[in-house]
């Protein structure tokens, strides 16, 4: 009897650590969110909020301190952006061919091979535009002039954020039930027409999670942008700004963080970098999380 | 797309060259991808030996102790409870708006930047309960970021347990925990490995969150005595090496990216190899 | 069988997650008690006494030159040597972690006030100067600027080298990361004019290197590029800018020796901090490295001797 008690005790601990570990998810965004508020929270004794957002000047030791992020908020919208442009095509192709048209064999080679593209680390990303691709390209195109730029930063998280949407993607042509792929066989449109009219639009809320995912990963990326990008805190113009080095937000935490002094004005701003990126990514990851759930209610 | 337009050329025609235009996707795709990977290990097998492997200083064998530390010590605190949250998600959770608001949480902890819980790890650990800069701060930040790979992959092993299983040992009368550990935990052990291996590897090649938590560069003392000792990691030494660092050899930096590219696709290899022998099995 | 061995593969996680919390919770002692020499360990024989220094990478250098000839002549004395930034080692003398802390800047009036806060009075060492050299692609056709000129290039006022009578080339401005300390003396030395024009500031279309390295590295790859970097970093694929004073002068070569005699106008000094006065084997350590043998290492490493 004793024993047996002893053994429900124990279960019941268990039972509560399990419980609390299901919890943890919640409890450590929150908590994540909150050391970031806490540490950015001295700034706003300083500066206002629009100061810090609309300010044009990024020189934390000039003076007391220009803490204006705007030319660290437009420069990840410019690489993220651009990345974008560039793994969107690329991956929905990719995607409708490993789905639909790669030959049996070849679709079991390809999805491992993307799955270990997703896996290569960002400094090494960094290290290859660095040392390969960027010298290459400032050698080889005339209208660059430094091997570090905003479109190479652009290039090399294309290159990054493609398996992510092409899984996705992928996922999403697969849960599309087949009847409908094969009813419009039936009907005599080609697998082309197939694809483009009725497996596509069916995947639809699918496809565009897996954009927005990717577009939280490219963001969010730290090491290749701080490698490759050139760190010049410019506002970028036009689209030659997309030639010319650039800063995001997140090199410039990863850059500044090490040197800054603790407590500081300065460092208090980069946490505040930190928040808006999780404030951001947050929104992105929440969106395309209540679309995939519309899309699961629809195909059901 | 007017309906003439549409007739105009034979749909098989268009699928033709639809087809073909993807297979050149692919082409432009794999080109740089394999090129560039190709060289990558052409370089990096080329500058590697021995001698770089083990030198005491500016070797690579202090930075591939610091992250097989770095890297058990983050397995070793996100799995326990990595796993726990995956048997509640799957074995207690009713659904509803706590269990929705559960699986929000874990969806957007993937998404949180790694630098930022580079920041996190800097305000909680290192600063906040004073650990500096070490082994153990490190670890505690990668735990984290990896710990929804670790929830998603072993949540998914469980639920690939039959209900039939879990019903059979509680009509022989085992208590619901009972139940768990002895007959559901060991059939999903695989799918847990894998997704544990995964984020080995994911943690051995981060870099963000440990540059202002655990990471250092150091030429005499390489090795941490204590879990609250700076540690030597590599992707930091790959870092370090190719934009900090004067008169390093580019054979040193090379063979890094190597060992760390081969590292964590070997880490990924394994993996998958575990997870196809886990599909063989049939219910 | 099989259950016992689940359980380890849970238990054991747990067990080691739940010691690195337990004994995590008290701040991390000091890694050694600053100075202590501790009775020789007879038996073993080794380093009965352990300095460790973290901060700067630009400090690196000397530091660990030092650390490699003063454990030869001293095997009692073990040191350990770290890089991670100039901030990051200030923080860990104000936490009592490190025994020394390189930095490659002067500390901040708020990091002198939260060391107070936490009772350590932290004792400034200039170990070291570093000269600084202004570099440029080799295709740029200057060869001397002065002082004047090279804060219009960096502040953006100049972009075209054929406005300062080079080849007809664009100026592309290479910098470090704006939390350096060699940006920072290269702002107030050259940009500002030695504090004359308290406004100017970098063009914001610098780039921003990491490194010294960095900047050598693009500069030697980039058509007119100009960076700066310590003298140690000189080398052939870039070509060396001798600078004129401000109020004009005779332009001169950045070279270990005219940093020495203070002809060559643009260096700054490199910091060791101790919390207080050191004693013991820091002492030792100090007295040494400013010593003839230390300060040779210095100019050895192409950083400027302090005597």
């Amino acid at each position: 009897m004793v024993k047996r008690r002893a053994t429900r005790v124990g279960e019941w601990i268990i039972e509560r650590l399990i419980q609390l570990s299901g919890m943890l998810g919640i409890i450590l965004v929150v908590l994540i969110f909150l050391f970031l508020l806490q540490n950015s929270l001295p700034i706003f004794k300083e500066r206002t909020l629009g100061e810090l957002v609309f300010g044009q000047r990024w020189s934390p030791t000039h003076g007391d301190g220009q803490f204006g992020m705007l030319p660290l908020l437009l420069g990840s919208l410019y690489v993220t952006v651009g990345a974008l442009v560039i793994a969107v095509p690329l991956a929905l192709a990719a995607s409708v061919f490993v789905a639909e048209i790669a030959p049996r064999r070849m679709r079991e080679f390809l999805k491992p091979a993307i799955e270990l593209l997703a896996a290569i680390p960002s400094v090494v990303f960094g290290f290859l535009g660095l040392l390969v691709v960027g010298p290459w390209i400032d050698a080889h195109v005339e209208i660059i002039k430094v091997g570090q730029f905003a479109a190479l930063g652009s290039v090399m998280l294309a290159f990054m954020a493609l398996p992510t949407i092409v899984s996705i993607c992928e996922d999403a042509f697969h849960n599309v039930p087949r009847e409908i792929f094969n009813s419009s066989l039936a009907l005599g449109a080609t697998r082309w027409q197939t694809i483009t009219r009725a497996l596509m639009p069916a995947a639809r809320s699918g496809i565009i999670a897996a954009i927005l995912l990717g577009l939280g990963r490219a963001i969010g990326e730290t090491m290749t942008v701080l490698m490759v990008t050139g760190n010049a805190q410019v506002i970028p113009k036009g689209l030659l700004g997309f030639l010319k080095p650039i800063r995001t937000m997140t090199a410039t935490i990863a850059a500044e963080m090490g040197e800054a002094a603790y407590g500081s004005t300065h460092f208090h701003t980069l946490f505040t970098i930190g928040l808006f990126l999780f404030i951001i990514t947050f929104a992105i990851n929440t969106i395309a999380d209540v679309i995939v759930r519309r899309g699961e209610k629809d195909i059901a | 797309m007017s309906a003439e337009g549409r007739h105009l050329i034979d749909p098989r025609v268009t699928e033709k060259f639809a087809f073909g235009l993807l297979w050149l996707v692919m082409f432009i795709i794999a080109i740089p991808v394999v090129g560039i990977i190709g060289y990558m290990l052409y370089r990096g097998a080329g500058a590697l030996n021995w001698e770089l492997i083990v030198a005491a200083q500016g070797g690579l064998y202090p930075a591939i102790i610091g992250t097989t530390y770095l890297v058990l010590l983050t397995t070793a605190v996100a799995a326990p409870i990595g796993v726990g949250a995956a048997i509640y998600l799957s074995e207690y959770a009713r659904p509803g708006p706590l269990l929705r608001l559960i699986r929000l949480a874990i969806i957007n902890l993937a998404g949180v930047p790694s630098v930022v819980y580079g920041l996190f790890g800097l305000a909680a650990f290192v600063i906040l309960f004073g650990w500096n800069r070490c082994l153990a701060a490190g670890a505690c930040t990668l735990a984290l970021l990896v710990l929804p790979l670790v929830i998603s992959a072993s949540e998914e092993a469980l639920r690939q347990i039959p209900k039939g299983l879990r019903e059979g040992s509680l009509a022989l009368g085992a208590s619901k925990w009972q139940t768990i550990r002895r007959v559901v935990l060991p059939n999903a052990m695989p799918g847990i490995i894998t997704g544990l291996i995964l984020s080995i590897a994911r943690a051995a090649g981060e870099t963000a969150p440990i540059l202002f938590t655990a990471a250092f560069y150091s030429l005499s003392d390489p090795f941490p005595n204590s879990v609250f000792d700076p540690v030597v990691a590599m992707p930091y030494q790959l870092f370090v090496m190719s934009t900090e660092m004067p008169d390093v050899a580019d054979a040193n930096k090379w063979a890094t990216a190597f060992v760390l590219v081969a590292l964590v696709l070997g880490l990924n290899v394994i993996a998958s190899i575990v997870r196809t022998k886990l599909r063989r099995r049939r219910w | 069988m099989k259950t016992t061995k689940i359980g380890l593969i849970l238990l054991l996680p747990a067990l080691l997650s739940a010691t690195v919390a337990l004994v995590g919770c008290p701040p991390a002692p000091p890694s050694n008690d600053t100075g202590m020499i501790e009775p020789p360990d007879d038996q073993s024989g080794g380093a009965t006494s352990t300095i460790s220094q973290i901060g700067s990478t630009t400090v690196l250098p000397i530091a660990d030159a030092w650390q490699q000839a003063f454990t030869a002549a001293h095997p009692d004395i073990q040191i350990n040597v770290a890089g991670g930034g100039s901030g990051t080692g200030i923080k860990a003398l104000t936490d009592g972690t490190t025994d020394i802390a390189n930095a490659s800047r002067a500390m901040k009036d708020e990091e002198i006030e939260q060391a107070q806060e936490k009772g350590v009075e932290p004792v400034e060492h200039v170990i070291a100067y570093d000269g600084i050299a202004a570099v440029v692609n080799t295709g740029v056709g200057v060869d001397s600027l002065s002082v004047e000129q090279l804060s219009d290039i960096f502040s953006g006022e100049v972009t075209n080298w054929s406005e300062i009578g080079g080849a007809d080339v664009e100026i592309i401005v290479i910098g470090r990361d704006s939390a350096s300390g060699t940006y920072e003396s290269w702002k107030e030395m050259v940009i500002q004019m030695d504090g004359e024009d308290k406004e100017r500031d970098y063009t914001p279309e610098a780039l921003k290197e990491q490194s010294n390295e960095g900047v050598r590295a693009t500069v030697a790859k980039t058509e007119g590029a100009v960076g700066y970097v310590g003298l140690g970093y000189i080398d052939e694929s870039v070509k060396v800018i001798a600078i004129s004073p401000l109020g004009g002068g005779e332009a001169v070569v950045p070279t270990v020796e005219s940093v020495k005699t203070g002809d060559y106008p643009i260096s700054r000094e490199l910091y060791m901090y101790t919390a207080g006065e050191p004693t013991g084997a820091v002492a030792t350590y100090f007295e040494w490295g400013m010593g003839d043998e230390g300060q040779k290492l210095v100019e050895e490493a192409s950083f400027v001797p302090v005597k």
